[in-house]
C-alpha cells in the first residue's frame, strides 16, 4: 500500500503528540508527556479511490536543549508545523524551524496548526499574526487536539496535497 | 554463556546486511518474532525492514555511509517509539555494527536508561512550561495594573481639578458668610444670623468632604507619602486629643485617655489623622453624657490603640462594611452625616503602616475600634516582647538578611524591624541585588516579586543559577495577593511567601529564623551597622 511520511514539528508542549493521538486514536490526555526521540504512528486513509497509509513522525519538541534531528525529515512527503496559541515564543520557534526544514527538505507540502483553540481566551498569538507570517507558504488551521476541532480536516488537507504531488 | 544467552539478556534481534542488498534475520528471539512479525533466517528487502521499523528509513542512510567507510565500530540510532503487531506502544533503538566483513543491525528495546532520560527531560520541560505560564500571568497582571494605575491617575487628575474648581467658590461662600455673621455688611437680625450659620456649617461640611475624597484618592493611588519614625504615643497624640477634648466637652461627653509609655514606629501626621477620625466618629455617635476612651497597650512587638464609646453600637451585619467607602451605619442612603470616608481612610492608613484595624460592637453596648502599629523600642533595650521577637536565631546567632525591595516605605519598615544583631542589606532593584548577592552570601533573601527592572521570578531564576546562592532560602514578599499566586511562587522555587501589606510580623520573623538556622553566618561580618545599603 502507498505510504506517505508526515513529520510533526514545533516547539515543545505545543501539542504535536496530542494532535497525532487525536487523529489516530480519537483520544486526548490533559497531562503533558514530553516526547524523547521520535514517536511513529500510522493511520490508513482513503481519499477518492486512493487508499494509503499516513506514517506520522512525531519529532521531539524543538528548543535550546534539544534540536530537531533533520535527518528524520528524509523521505517526508509533508510536514505539520504546530504553534501553541497561548505562547508567542512557539510562533517564533516555528519561523526558525520552517527555515531549517525548507533548507533540508526543499519544497514539500505543509500546513500550520495554530493549536489549543479550546482556550482561545488565553491566546497570545492571533490568527492574523500567523497568517501574516505563513499564509503565503502554507494553509493555516486553527485546531484543538482537546476537542478535535479541525484536526481531521487538517490531516485530510495535507494528505490531499501530498497525493496531488504524487499524481502530478 | 553462548551468543543466544547474550541476545536474550540484552533483548536484541540481529539482522545481517547481505552483499546483495537484502537483510537476513540472523538471530531473533521468539518474542521478537511475535511482536514484529520477524522469522529467524527470513530474508527481507530494505523496504520491508523499513516498513516494520519505520525509523530505519532515515537511520539506514547514515548506516550506509558508516559501513562504506569499512572501519570496525558501532553507530547508534536515536530511540523511537512505535506500535508492535499487537498495537502496543514500544520504545526501540538500533545499533549498526561492522565486525570484519560482517555488517549487522542490532535491534533492541529501550530500557530503564531511556525512562530516566525521558523523566529528566519531562521535569525540565514541565518546569519551563510552568515558568512560561507564570511569566504570562505576570505580564497580564502588569498590564492590568498599568491600566488600573492609568485610570487612578485620571481619577486623581479629575479630583484635583474638581477640587480646585469647588474650593474657589467655597472660599467665597465661607468668606462672605463670615463677613455677614460678623456684621461687616450691616447688622443681621437673629433669623438672618441663623440662616448664615446654616450656610457656613454646610460649606464647612462640603470642604471637609472634598478634603476626605481627595485624601482617600491620594492614598488609593499610592501617592500618600509616609515618613515613619519612632514616636511616643502620648506626645504624638497630645495636640489632637486636646482638640477633641473641646469637641467632647461641647457635647458633654467624657473623653478618657490612657496611652501609657508606648512608642510606635509610624508617620506622625497620619497617626494623628487615624486617631482623629476614630475619636471624632465615636463622639459623633455617642449621646450626651456618654463616655469615649482612648487606650493603648503594647504586646508581641505591636501597640494596640482602642477607641471605645458608649454609643448605640453597630449591628453585626453592618460591621463587615463599616470600613467601606461612603458607608454609614443604619443609613438607607449612602451619606447621612459626615463624608462616610473617615473609617475608610483610617483603615487604609493603618494598613499602609503595616497594621490592622477592626471593630467589636453590639447594639446597645457601644463600639470598640482598635488598630495596631509596630512597636518601636530603643536599640539595646531588652526584655520587651518585640526585641524577643526579632532575635534571629533561637541560640541568639545573628544572620545576614538581604532585602530586595524597590518601595522606600517598605524598606524603611523592614530596616526598623530587623534590628541588630543581624545585618540587613537592602537593594532597590533586581540587577543591583544580583550583582552584589554572591559576594554577600546572605542567610536569607527577602524578595519583592514586582521590581522595576525585572520580575521577582526572574531574579529568583538568576539567583538559582549561581552556585553560591542555589540553596539560599528566598522568602517572597509580594502585593500580588490574588488566589493561586502563593502556590505559583512556591512552585517556582521560593521557600516561603508573605503578602503585602505585612501584618503578621511575628510570623515573618519566625520564618526568617527558621531559614537562617539552615545556614550558619560568618561572625566576622556582623558589625555595629545593622543596616547597610548596597553601595555603602
Amino acid at each position: 500500500m502507498l505510504q506517505k511520511k508526515i513529520c510533526m514539528l514545533g516547539a515543545y508542549g505545543v501539542g504535536k503528540t496530542s494532535l497525532v493521538r487525536r487523529f489516530v486514536e480519537s483520544m486526548f490526555d490533559e497531562k503533558y508527556h514530553t516526547t524523547l526521540g521520535v514517536k511513529i504512528d500510522k493511520r490508513v486513509m482513503e481519499i477518492g479511490d486512493t487508499r494509503f497509509t499516513l506514517v506520522l513522525w512525531d519529532l521531539a519538541g524543538d528548543d535550546e536543549v534539544e534540536q530537531v534531528n533533520l535527518s528524520h525529515l528524509r523521505g517526508a512527503s509533508g510536514y505539520i508545523l504546530v504553534v501553541d496559541g497561548c505562547r508567542k515564543s512557539t510562533l517564533d520557534r516555528a519561523v526558525l524551524l520552517k527555515e531549517r526544514v525548507d533548507q533540508a527538505l526543499g519544497p514539500v507540502s505543509a500546513v500550520l496548526a495554530l493549536n489549543k483553540c479550546d482556550i482561545q481566551d488565553q491566546w497570545a498569538v492571533t490568527p492574523a499574526m500567523v497568517e501574516e507570517l505563513f499564509a503565503h507558504h502554507m494553509p493555516v488551521f486553527v485546531t484543538s487536539a482537546k476537542t478535535g476541532h479541525a484536526v481531521e480536516e487538517m490531516f485530510q488537507a495535507l494528505a490531499t496535497q501530498t497525493l496531488g504531488e504524487t499524481t502530478s | 554463556m553462548d551468543s543466544l544467552d547474550i541476545l536474550v539478556a540484552l533483548d536484541l534481534a540481529v539482522v545481517e546486511s547481505l552483499p546483495d542488498g537484502w537483510f537476513q534475520c540472523a538471530s531473533v528471539l521468539p518474542k521478537w518474532c511475535e511482536r514484529f512479525e520477524l522469522a529467524a533466517g527470513a530474508k527481507l528487502r530494505r523496504s520491508q525492514l523499513e516498513q516494520l521499523f519505520p525509523l530505519l528509513s532515515s537511520f539506514l542512510y547514515e548506516v550506509d555511509e558508516f559501513w562504506s567507510q569499512n572501519e570496525p565500530g558501532c553507530l547508534e540510532s536515536e530511540i523511537w517509539s512505535q506500535r508492535d503487531a499487537n498495537q502496543a506502544e514500544c520504545s526501540l533503538h538500533a545499533n549498526a555494527v561492522l565486525v570484519g566483513a560482517q555488517r549487522c543491525l542490532l535491534l533492541g528495546t529501550a530500557g530503564a536508561g531511556y525512562d530516566r532520560q525521558r523523566m529528566v527531560l519531562q521535569r525540565i520541560r514541565d518546569r519551563n512550561l510552568a515558568y512560561e505560564r507564570l511569566e504570562r500571568e505576570f505580564e497580564k497582571v502588569e498590564v492590568r495594573s498599568q491600566e488600573a494605575q492609568k485610570l487612578n491617575e485620571l481619577k486623581s487628575d479629575f479630583l484635583a481639578s474638581m477640587s480646585h474648581e469647588l474650593r474657589t467658590p467655597l472660599n467665597s461662600i465661607l468668606g462672605f458668610s463670615d463677613l455677614l455673621s460678623q456684621g461687616r455688611a450691616g447688622a443681621l437680625n437673629p433669623r438672618q444670623q441663623e440662616f448664615v450659620s446654616h450656610v457656613k456649617t454646610a460649606a464647612d461640611h462640603l470642604l471637609s468632604l472634598i478634603n476626605d475624597v481627595l485624601d482617600l484618592s491620594k492614598i488609593e493611588a499610592g501617592h500618600a507619602e509616609l515618613l515613619p519614625e519612632r514616636l511616643s504615643l502620648k506626645e504624638a497624640l497630645y495636640e489632637v486629643l486636646a482638640e477633641l477634648q473641646v469637641a467632647a466637652a461641647r457635647k458633654d461627653i467624657q473623653l478618657e485617655v490612657a496611652l501609657g509609655d508606648s512608642f510606635v514606629y509610624a508617620d506622625l501626621l497620619r497617626l494623628k489623622q487615624i486617631v482623629y477620625n476614630l475619636v471624632s466618629n465615636a463622639l459623633k455617635f455617642t449621646p450626651k453624657k456618654g463616655r469615649v476612651s482612648v487606650i493603648a497597650a503594647a504586646s508581641d512587638g505591636k501597640v494596640c490603640v482602642t477607641v471605645a464609646d458608649t454609643g448605640k453600637g453597630i449591628p453585626l451585619t453592618d460591621q463587615q462594611a463599616i470600613f467601606d467607602k461612603y458607608f454609614q451605619v443604619g443609613s438607607p442612603t449612602p451619606i447621612r452625616q459626615g463624608s462616610g470616608l473617615g473609617l475608610a481612610i483610617a483603615k487604609r492608613l493603618v494598613e499602609l503602616q503595616g497594621g490592622t484595624i477592626w471593630v467589636e460592637s453590639a447594639p446597645g453596648e457601644g463600639s470598640r475600634f482598635s488598630f495596631t502599629l509596630c512597636e518601636s523600642l530603643p536599640q539595646g533595650e531588652s526584655g520587651g516582647a518585640a526585641s524577643a521577637a526579632v532575635r534571629p536565631n533561637v541560640d541568639g546567632e545573628p544572620c545576614r538578611i538581604a532585602l530586595v525591595e524597590d518601595d522606600p516605605a517598605s524598606r524603611l519598615f523592614m530596616e526598623a524591624m530587623l534590628v541588630p544583631p543581624h545585618v540587613l542589606r537592602s537593594y532597590e532593584s533586581g540587577s543591583e541585588a544580583l550583582e552584589d548577592l554572591p559576594r554577600l552570601a546572605p542567610d536569607v533573601i527577602l524578595l519583592d516579586m514586582s521590581l522595576p527592572d525585572m520580575t521577582g521570578l526572574e531574579v529568583l531564576r538568576r539567583l538559582r543559577m549561581q552556585s553560591a546562592l542555589r540553596v539560599t532560602p528566598v522568602i517572597a514578599v509580594s502585593a500580588h495577593a490574588m488566589a493561586g499566586m502563593k502556590e505559583e511562587f512556591l512552585q517556582a522555587g521560593v521557600d516561603a511567601y508573605f503578602s503585602k501589606p505585612l501584618t503578621d510580623w511575628a510570623e515573618l520573623l519566625k520564618t526568617i529564623q527558621r531559614f537562617a538556622r539552615l545556614k550558619k553566618p560568618e561572625p566576622s561580618i556582623v558589625g555595629q551597622n545593622d543596616v547597610l545599603r548596597a553601595g555603602d
